[in-house]
């Protein structure tokens, strides 16, 4: 089932054209690799599906649904979560409270549940709480540490935590391996691939393409805007053209 | 003890004090804390906006203003009585906050606030242009009062089958006082739940992170406007109580610039975004003024003549003005904050 | 027929001259909100300053005015460095900080200036009585000075900024303060110099502002809200937006002045005035009310993200 369509999407700023006629499409419980060298535009790929830009032209369609233009927490709402690569969390917030927003329904009046449960469920699914009292008691570290505190490693889960406390149904990694050692990539690595397992769709974007080939189903690739391949990592990595605009800017 | 737990038993402490306070005091100083019940009120109004999300309003008297006149206006003129001018004027408050959130939320931090500050003075500049309804800057008289005779009467008879007997002008006193007192603990008490409440816990998201909030599903604009509404309604309600008590509509309580900014004292003082904290702060700055107002009617025992602090008087708004500035640079979490860290350092030295 | 040239002519000239003054008191603002990124609520405080400093030298150490604006210049100058020095720099982090501090200091100047002079609106000497007829329009002299004076101001500002170097390092770290570090820059000694500067601009137009508009413990507000009000509708950091923002503000002011009112009546016989000259202050608030939701960025400015 095709959970996510993207259609000629085209974004451009200023004179620069970002994103130039881009189709892919996201099926259910795989995990689809967006890849492509630096200022190929995979971010704005990401921020016009989660509605933080507009397309010029094009349509995004979630599970049906037209989603081009809604405002991101709509978005989010519907079901589509993103991993930033540089994490957008609450500086004076504790670990818990941050992952704790993210469970809080958008409703005012009326009456909901204890976003407690949901909240400790993220923090333990994410590894974010490492200490035996975790996660369900007072003295879990998570309660008392603020984000700042965190290693890369940590930071990432954090975005992770606060990004399945939406419930999502896709989400988008914006660059998670970033900045993490190598045992980090793995940990990161190994909790992605559990979550496909769990049946969670995904699109993952990084250009270190050791640690993707391994993790990902599908791929597509991007150069300056434009989709240059799509398919499995042994056709992509086999395509002439790919080879080219990667070894131009680096090793596959 | 949560946080929330210990502002919730601040609260019942402070008002508790000052419900068993009220029979103690003299009349000068019955006078002075009940308008400092209403300045507490306006702190907190202030303070569940502008403490909670960060958007700071320099101009929150505007919905003083409005809801005070509209409850003025329609009792002077249209002869209404309390129970209908006095919630048409807070509707008025509410709407105005409404009409004004909606478009100010596009604006980024200094705009908003710059705006905030534009608001009383071009309603100012339009009270004195309707000069001949509004009275202008020397304000109109004659509005119902609060206490009327009517209630005292029958107060008084209750009282009488308790073979208690208050001086008239005492139980007008001890009427208003409480009228405040009752909208103290019920202002107070609905803004600790509400800031303490899954809604205080995103505004104070917004404050930090408004991107981070939206991408956790949670449509911002509409808590900041929510939080709009609810600030000005409360801070409404207390003006058009306070025109009532005043029998008339007065220019310099219902649109100084001075006592916008003495709400940011108050809620700085206290800890911005506890609102128990707003509600200490504005009782010490309306206190603090009496105080020194007191004080600089004695003369020291110093030197051949005496020291006389009469210079006080004149110093008095630039002391809390000064306090502020001093507050800023080393206490700008406030006295709430401080405590709550004070006793949590305690705990923790006690069980270690 | 005549009668309206009469009047249209008197518009004209009149807000010619009062605009550049506005566009003066409003330069030190946009000079310290472009460089620094910040919005000093205590700016009309310097004005007053500088005003208060020479009338305080005219009054009682009788000096004649030319020394007297010099000593509000220098003065205002001196303040604008210990302003940064002593408050902005260790509050600018934190924007909602800075504007509850600068604007807690415009108050207690306004405190401290009603506590040692006296709360009287009054005016400060012009440099030249008298006034002069241009055309069919009568003129304050004084009013030509401190227009000339305006303009010699901000023509200088403009060549120091675009023309001497220390003025190009300025522009640098306001387009960029991190770039302007890594090359260099010591970014401290330039907010040193701005914040200098902008004091002594805001000397030279207190100066003239008190012989022109008034000269009282309030008398910082207007300027503020000018000051506010141009650099909102020129957009922000834009040198000829606040000088076409000037005028445009200036000329709203005064065509209320000079237009004529309709006076609006009840049936009790209560009235008010429909425009006219209690409109004045009303008509630049609300205009700028309305931009600030329309087009927040301004005529000229950039949106800020």
């Amino acid at each position: 089932m095709v959970l996510l369509q993207v259609e000629n999407l085209r974004k451009s700023f200023g004179g620069l054209m970002a994103v130039k006629d881009l189709s892919f499409h996201v099926e259910a419980g795989e995990i689809l690799g967006l890849i492509g060298p630096n200022g190929a535009g995979k971010s704005t790929v990401f921020n016009l599906i989660m509605g933080m830009l507009k397309p010029d032209i094009g349509n995004i369609l979630f599970k049906g649904r037209d989603i081009t233009g809604w405002p991101t927490y709509k978005i989010v709402d519907a079901g589509i979560a993103r991993v930033f690569q540089i994490a957008r969390y609450f500086p004076r917030k504790t670990v818990y409270e941050n992952v704790e927003i993210s469970a809080i329904p958008n409703e005012i009046f009326v009456r909901a549940g204890d976003p407690a449960t949901k909240t400790l469920t993220c923090c333990a699914r994410t590894g974010l709480c490492t200490n035996e009292h975790c996660p369900g008691g007072e003295r879990c570290i998570c309660r008392s540490e603020l984000p700042g505190m965190l290693p890369q490693g940590g930071l990432r889960r954090l975005e992770l935590a606060r990004a399945i406390g939406t419930d999502p149904e896709l989400l988008l990694l914006d660059e998670p391996f970033a900045g993490l050692s190598h045992s980090e990539v793995d940990e990161i690595s190994h909790l992605i691939a559990s979550l496909r397992d769990e049946g969670q769709t995904i699109v993952l974007v990084d250009h270190n393409m050791r640690g993707v080939m391994r993790l990902v189903d599908r791929i597509v690739v991007l150069c300056f805007g434009e989709k240059l391949a799509e398919g499995s990592p042994e056709e992509v990595a086999r395509n002439p053209q790919v080879q080219e605009a990667y070894l131009a800017g680096g090793g596959l | 003890m949560s946080f929330r737990a210990l502002k919730f038993s601040l609260l019942v402490l402070t008002v508790v004090i000052i419900a068993a306070a009220g029979p103690f005091l003299p009349s000068k100083w019955m006078t002075t804390l009940m308008y400092a019940q209403l300045f507490a009120v306006y702190a907190m109004g202030w303070d569940i906006l502008s403490g909670m999300t960060g958007q700071i309003s320099f101009g929150h008297i505007f919905f003083v203003a409005v809801s005070g006149y509209t409850t003025g206006l329609l009792n002077l003129y249209l002869k209404w009585p309390i129970w209908a001018t006095v919630p048409t004027g807070v509707v008025m408050a509410v709407l105005a906050g409404l009409l004004f959130s909606v478009p100010a939320l596009r604006l980024r931090g200094p705009y908003f606030s710059l705006v905030t500050l534009i608001l009383p003075l071009a309603a100012a500049r339009l009270v004195i242009i309707l000069a001949d309804w509004t009275g202008g800057e020397l304000g109109k008289f004659g509005v119902t009062p609060l206490c009327q005779d009517s209630l005292l009467n029958a107060l008084d008879g209750v009282l009488s089958r308790l073979h208690i007997s208050i001086e008239a002008f005492r139980l007008y006193q001890y009427c208003n006082y409480y009228v405040f007192w009752v909208l103290l603990a019920l202002v107070g008490t609905i803004l600790v739940w509400l800031s303490s409440s899954r809604i205080g816990k995103i505004l104070e998201a917004i404050r930090e992170n408004e991107e981070a909030v939206e991408a956790a599903g949670i449509n911002a604009a509409k808590y900041k406007i929510f939080a709009f509404a609810i600030s000005a309604c409360v801070v409404g309600l207390g003006g058009a109580l306070s025109v009532h008590t005043n029998e008339a509509v007065f220019f310099n309580s219902l649109l100084s610039l001075t006592s916008s900014i003495e709400m940011i004292v108050a809620s700085v003082i206290g800890g911005m975004g506890t609102i128990v904290g707003a509600l200490w702060g504005g009782l010490l700055v309306r206190g603090g003024e009496q105080v020194i107002r007191e004080l600089a009617q004695l003369k020291l025992p110093i030197g051949a003549e005496g020291l006389a602090l009469s210079f006080l008087e004149r110093w008095a708004t630039f002391i809390f003005f000064a306090l502020l500035l001093v507050l800023l640079f080393f206490a700008r979490q406030g006295l709430l904050p401080l405590l709550a860290g004070l006793s949590r350092r305690a705990k923790r030295g006690g069980s270690e | 027929m005549d009668q309206v040239l009469i009047i249209a002519e008197r518009i004209v000239i009149y807000s010619v001259l009062i605009s550049a003054l506005y566009a003066l008191v409003a330069l030190g603002f946009t000079l310290i909100f472009g460089v620094g990124r910040v919005l000093n609520l205590a700016h009309g405080a310097f004005l007053m300053i500088g005003a208060y400093t020479a009338w305080f030298a005219q009054q009682y150490l009788h000096w004649n005015l030319y020394s007297a604006f010099a000593l509000a210049v220098a003065i205002c100058t001196v303040f604008g460095v210990i302003f940064y020095h002593g408050l902005v720099r260790h509050v600018q982090r934190s924007p909602i900080v800075t504007l509850i501090a600068t604007l807690a200091c415009a108050l207690i100047i306004e405190e401290l200036i009603k506590i040692f002079f006296t709360t009287n609106t009054q005016l400060l000497a012009p440099f030249v009585s008298g006034s002069v007829e241009i055309h069919k329009t009568t003129v304050i002299t004084n009013r030509i000075i401190a227009f000339g004076a305006s303009w010699l101001a901000i023509i200088l500002f403009w060549i120091f900024v675009h023309r001497t170097r220390w003025g190009k390092v300025i522009l640098a770290t306001a387009q960029d303060q991190d770039g302007a570090a890594l090359v260099g820059i010591d970014v401290k000694r330039v907010y040193t110099l701005t914040w200098a500067i902008s004091g002594a601009l805001a000397g030279i137009a207190g100066f003239f502002f008190a012989s022109w508009v008034k000269l009282d413990p309030f008398m910082w507000r207007d300027p503020l809200i000018i000051s506010f009000a141009i650099v909102v509708v020129g957009g922000l950091g834009s040198l000829k937006g606040s000088i076409v923002a000037a005028y445009l503000i200036g000329l709203l002011e005064v065509l209320m002045t000079y237009s004529p009112s309709v006076r609006i009546c009840a049936a009790d016989l209560r009235c008010f005035e429909f425009l006219g000259s209690s409109w004045v202050g009303v008509s630049s608030l609300l205009v700028l009310i309305a931009i600030l939701f329309i087009k927040p960025e301004g005529l000229f400015g950039r949106a800020q993200e």
